[in-house]
Order: structure tokens, then sequence, then C-alpha cells
């Protein structure tokens, strides 16, 4: 009987202990009291390694008024609908807590929508700001990374017309340079890698004003830093050699400069490499398909040749800007395209004698573009 | 009606032995194989190779002696006093692996779920549950562990394998690049991963088909080595070597980094998770349930029972003894001779010292 008494007292006391444990009690955080970041711009501050550091955090009871409100309202005057706070100092971590002295609310950063990195910071390095993203699991290693052709703060104090907030503005802007196809999209998690490794690479070009901002180009990054730009056309001819290309082409047909629009489907581009004496010899193939937008020239396409002599004209065109945009990384010497690892895999005994002067070779690597363009359909008239 | 017996069949031997390897091993094994760059998967390959040596030796040890367990045969094969010392050192072996791996899990955790509870509290929810269950002896360990281990098997092997899509295979390339010596370390510490299999030591003795012994030992070897190869094949495919070899969990900075196909959960790292959590807990069980075993047997006793609450204590006391992660790694590292020692070296010598008996009884 005794035994019994015993037996329910602990059993009691057992649920009680576990339903208490449940509630995660030393992790509680009402959502009400966080303040969740969603956009982070790092900028290099005036002195030598130190940084600045802005977050947008978002007004959520503007979002929820605006949401249950509905017509009516009237009178007040809009506010704000997110606080754009920024701060200095040597390391991000510093600065976030710092920031903690003024924000009331704590930072939760799981929801960082997008990462903008101001371009005289990228050209100091990008490495050091990484540790602060790479060490806090909190931030997802699929958030885009955009280069601010000047201050990467003023992106985040864009006023989006369409939009409440910059961040969201921005990250919808940088899925839909999939569309557009004159910027690159590059994540977190991709360029972690490469920047360890110090291999070159192309991160997406933001330029903005007060009420807008723009996807235009890319940022070649060379080991580590900030190397130069890629104009919107050397960025597509990049894209194509990447076979990441999508969104249209446009390219002069017949004499008299008439355009024409190509949308591409599919990209694949090939590489293969030999050596020609001592210097490497890269031989790239695009072969594309897509649909035919627009075309302005007036003679209708009622023949297979007339499209014959568009597919060329659009391939030349993609020849010519993978062309360019090799020229433009071979004169920054950045081997953004991965011609190195290319020679590594198919060639690695001669890579080993010529890896430690790669850099210059590169420069002088001579480079042979193929494409072939198929417009699988037309649209709706010749 | 279920049976109480203290008996396990095949499938069920599986589920324990299964689960307590990948327990054990599931989430270090994408980092040891990115020192070996992209020669990764050939690393892994060796080693589960060497796993499946050992997976042979130990089922051969069990077909050897029916239904006793190591504490017995060894006894009677080294001598009581040398018998009774190897197993007095493989519990210690398994209280020490068992505390790493505890200690992952805690580490883990704290990172990704639970930044402010203490690690003590942690570690101690986990141990409790464990502790329990391993206290009902083998056979309803197994039968819980029968219903666990695919239910954590399926989703996670299903998810890696979706991280496949988006993988960079040229990564993997070239081979064999700087030849083989930088592969032999990366080789063994993969190996002794299948740390675990060992426990056929013990379990042997309650199978009711004791020849099923290296089937079993095989499939677990299988079940370690499909989840390592998804693993390792997405972490390096999707972020390369360098990046996954810096990452102290890659499996889970993997499931952050792509984008899943035709997954709409926007974060299947905390379903993963959740499975790990499910999957160390089964483990710890059954470590806990095998120091037992050993411990009952070695002292005469019938049932384990009273050994479980000392064996959590210690294992407890020992997972918060490193300071830090970086700690309890060199731990892990220390123990890679002795794990090397227990999978091939100790059924080898129970195998050459009952085939110099049986010679001289012939």
């Amino acid at each position: 009987m005794r035994r019994g008494i015993c037996a329910a007292l602990f059993t009691t006391l057992l649920l009680a202990g576990l339903s208490a444990a449940l509630t995660g009690c030393w992790d509680l955080e009402e959502i009400s009291e966080q303040g969740m970041v969603l956009g982070a711009a790092v900028d290099a501050d005036r002195q030598p390694r130190s940084f600045r550091l802005t977050l947008e955090i978002p007004r959520v009871s503007e979002f929820a008024a605006a949401g249950g409100g509905g017509g009516g309202g009237g009178g007040r005057a809009p506010e704000k609908p997110a606080w754009v706070v920024s701060g200095q100092g040597t390391a991000l971590y510093d600065i976030v807590r710092q920031l903690q002295t003024r924000v009331n609310r704590r930072f939760f950063l799981g929801h960082v929508r997008v990462l903008v990195i101001g371009e005289e910071l990228a050209r100091r390095g990008l490495l050091p700001v990484m540790d602060f993203f790479e060490r806090n699991p909190q931030l997802a290693y699929r958030t885009p990374v955009l280069i601010a052709a000047g201050k990467a703060e003023d992106a985040l104090k864009v006023r989006p017309r369409l939009e409440k907030l910059a961040s969201t503005y921005l990250r919808t802007l940088s899925d839909k340079s999939r569309v557009a196809g004159r910027a690159p999209q590059v994540m977190l998690g991709e360029i972690l890698g490469p920047l360890h490794e110090r291999k070159d690479f192309l991160l997406p070009r933001l330029v903005s004003s007060e009420k807008e901002a723009q996807l235009s180009g890319a940022a070649v990054i060379r080991g580590g830093s900030l190397a130069g730009w890629l104009s919107p056309g050397q960025t597509r001819g990049a894209l194509f050699v990447e076979g990441k290309m999508a969104g249209e082409l446009e390219a002069a047909i017949g004499p008299a400069g008439q355009t024409a629009v190509y949308d591409v489907s599919t990209v694949h581009s090939k590489l293969s490499s030999t050596w020609v004496g001592g210097t490497p010899l890269i031989r790239i193939s695009i072969r594309s398909e897509g649909t035919l937008t627009e075309s302005t020239a007036t003679a209708a396409l009622r023949t297979p040749g007339s499209i014959l002599r568009l597919e060329q004209a659009l391939a030349r065109q993609i020849n010519r800007e993978v062309r360019q945009a090799v020229e433009q990384l071979q004169a920054l010497g950045a081997d953004a395209l991965g011609f190195g690892d290319l020679l590594h895999r198919q060639h690695p005994a001669q890579w080993k004698k010529t890896q430690t002067r790669w850099h210059e070779l590169f420069r002088s690597t001579s480079v042979e573009v193929s494409s072939v363009v198929r417009i699988r359909r037309i649209g709706a008239s010749f | 009606m279920l049976r109480d017996d203290d008996q396990i069949g095949p499938g069920q031997a599986l589920a324990v032995i299964g689960t307590f390897t990948l327990g054990l091993n599931a989430a270090v094994l994408p980092r040891l194989a990115a020192r070996a760059g992209a020669d990764a998967w050939l690393a892994f390959l060796a080693a589960t190779l060497a796993g499946m040596a050992a997976a042979l030796l130990l089922g051969a040890v069990t077909r050897r002696f029916p239904n006793q367990t190591f504490v017995e045969y060894g006894s009677s094969l080294l001598g009581p006093f040398l018998g009774r010392l190897v197993a007095g050192l493989l519990v210690l072996f398994w209280l020490l692996i068992l505390s790493v791996a505890v200690r992952q899990f805690g580490d883990i955790v704290k990172l990704y779920l639970l930044q402010r509870t203490p690690l003590e509290v942690v570690l101690l929810s986990l141990l409790f549950v464990a502790g329990y269950a391993a206290r009902g002896g083998i056979e309803p360990l197994a039968r819980a562990n029968q219903i666990a281990l695919p239910a954590v098997m399926l989703p996670a092997l299903a998810t890696f394998l979706a991280t496949l899509f988006s993988a960079d295979w040229t990564r993997f390339l070239p081979v064999l690049d700087k030849g083989v010596a930088p592969l032999l370390r990366p080789t063994l510490d993969l190996a002794v991963q299948y740390a675990g299999l060992e426990s056929l030591l013990v379990y042997g003795a309650f199978m009711d088909q004791p020849r099923a012994g290296t089937r079993v030992a095989f499939w677990a070897v299988l079940l370690t080595f499909l989840l390592g190869t998804a693993t390792i094949l997405g972490t390096i495919g999707n972020m390369g070597a360098t990046e996954t070899s810096r990452l102290l969990w890659p499996s889970l900075a993997l499931l952050g980094a792509v984008q899943l196909p035709s997954l709409f959960l926007e974060r299947v790292t905390g379903v993963i998770l959740a499975l790990w959590t499910a999957l160390i807990a089964g483990a710890t069980a059954v470590g806990l349930n095998l120091i037992g075993t050993t411990l009952a047997r070695l002292s005469g006793q019938r049932g384990a029972r009273i050994y479980i609450f000392p064996a959590t204590l210690a294992v407890f006391l020992l997972a918060i003894l490193p300071i830090n992660v970086t700690q309890a790694m060199a731990w892990m590292r220390a123990l890679v001779p002795f794990t090397a020692a227990v999978l091939w070296g100790l059924p080898i010598l129970f195998l050459l010292l009952a085939g110099r008996r049986r010679g001289k009884s012939a």
C-alpha cells in the first residue's frame, strides 16, 4: 500500500517535471519581443579594419494594422514600416551587441532576406566579415549576397514603391534576376568555399537611389576582394559560360540594324581544355534553346531559312558577349569562370607544373567560343 | 503475444546494432571525409570495406560462440583475469564513445535549438529517457528501435539524397590528385566510425539465430554506408571539400544551403534535428543497456538493471567534462587506436585463440 502511494507520488512529480521541461523555458522567447532582422548591409568604416553594419528591422505592428484595417483610416500620418539602424565597430557581433543598447528587442537573424556588401569593404576584402555569418547558424546559407556600387547602407534605405520594406524589395529583385539575365544570383553558402580557397567568382552588382534599386552587372571578386565590374552584357556572357543564363538576349539582324529578341529557356555549356605549346586553350561550346519574342525587322519569318539566319545572328551575339566577358576577366586577372579548375581536372599533371604562375598564364590563355542557338517557338505571328 | 525471453531475431538485432552504430557516427562523417578533399568518397569507400571486414570478423566470433557474450568466452579463452580485464576495458570504451556522442548531441542542440538552456539539462533529459528505456532489457529496446530506425532512416536518406540534385560533380575531380598518402588518415578516421558493430560481442548471445550475426553486422555497415554516402556527396558536392571540412556540422549547414527540389518546407534543419534526436536517444539507450549487460555478466548478476543508473551517471559526467567541442573532438581522436583494437584486433584475437584450442583438442 505504502509502495503504491510512493509510486503514485513519484509518477506525479515526474509528469510535472517532464511537462515543465516541455516548455523549453530557458529559451522561451515571445515572438512579439523579437527584433526580426530582414536585411543586413555591411560597409567599410573610415577607420582601417572597422565596419559599419546596418540592419533593417520591420515594425511588425505596422503590418498587422495594415492587414486588418481596410478602408477608412486617414488622419494618421504613415509611419516608416521599418527601423534602419546602423553602428560601427571592429567586428560584426560587437556591432550587433552595441546596437542592442539602442534597439529594445532581441535581434533574430533567422529571417534575413538579403545581405548587401558595400563597394569599399568589398575592395578591402570579404573574408573578415564572413566569419560572423559562417559561425552563426541562425543565418540561412540560402541568403543572396549583393555588392552595392557605393554604400551598402543606402540600399536598405531605399523606399520602394511596391513593397513596404527595402529587404523584401531587394530579395524579390534578386529572385527576378534569373529572369532578367543581367546579374547573377549568388547565395551566401556558395561563396564561403571559394573565399576560403582564394578562388575568383562573380557577385551581383546593385545600384540604388532613393526610391529604387537596380541589379545590373556583376562584381568580380579576385582572391577575396573586389577587383572590378562586368557590364550587364559581359555578365550575360559569363552566365552563358556557366550555363546559368536565363532571360533574354537581343541581337542586331540585317544591315539596317534591326533587333531580334530571344528568350532563353535552356542553356548547356561545355568547357574543354588543351595545351598548345606552353599555353592553355579553353574551348567553350554553348547550346541554347528558346523563344523568339520580338523582331523589329519588317520581313515576316515564314521560312526555316529566315529563322536560321536569326539563330546564327543570336549565336554570334552570344560568342561576342562571352568573348567580352572573358577579355574583361583577363584584364582584371580574375579567373571567375573557373578555367584553372578546368585545367586542374582535365590535365592534373600539367596543372601541377603551372599552377604557381596560373594568374599570369590566365591573362594570356586563348579562348575559343562556339554557340548554337535553336529557336523553338516564335510566338503568335510570323 | 510478444515474447519476453531476452531473445531477439535478426531484424531486431539489426535494429539494435544499426541504431547504435548510426547514432554514434551519423553526424561526423562528412567533416571527417572532407579532409580527403575531392577523394572523400574514395576514403569512405575504403573505410566501409574495413567496416565490412570488421562485420565479417565479429559475425564469425558470434557463430563460433552462440548464446555467449564475450565476457564468458573471453574468460575461457584468455583466462579469468585477462578476460575480465578486456571486458572492463570495453565497458570503459563504451562509456567514452557514448559520452562523446552524447556531448556532440548536446552541442548541436545548444547551437541550433536551445541556446540558453544549460548543457547539463539538455544532456540529462536525453540520458534520463535513454536510461529508462535501457532498464527494460534488450527485447523492448529492440522492438522500439525496429520502429524508430526505419522511421529515422527513410526520411533522412530521402532528404540528403534530394540534395544531390544540386550537387556539382566536378568537385570530385580530379581523382587521386595528390596520390594515396593523404587519404590514409581520413580513411582510418572514417573506418573507426563503424564503432558500434562490436556490440555484437554482447548481443550475439541474445540472438535466436546466432548464424545470422554476420548478416546483421553487414546490414548495419550498409545502413551507415548509405546515409554516409548521401551526406558526404551532398555536402561536398554542394559546398566543396574546403568549406565542408571547416564546418562543425556540415550536414545541417547543407540543409540551409540548398533548395530541395519540390519541397515546400522552408526549414528542413529542424526536421532532421528531430529525427537525429530520436536516433541518438535510441543509440544511447542501446549503449547504456550494453554497458549494463556487460557489467551484469561480469558480476554474475542476472539482470542489467542495477547497473543502468550508475552507467547513465558516468556517461553524463564524462560528457560534461570536455571544456568545449574541440576538446570533445580531441577525445574522439584519442579513441581512434582504441576503437581499431576493438573492431578488428579483438575478434581476430578471439578467433585465433579459439582456432588454437580447437586444434589442441583435435
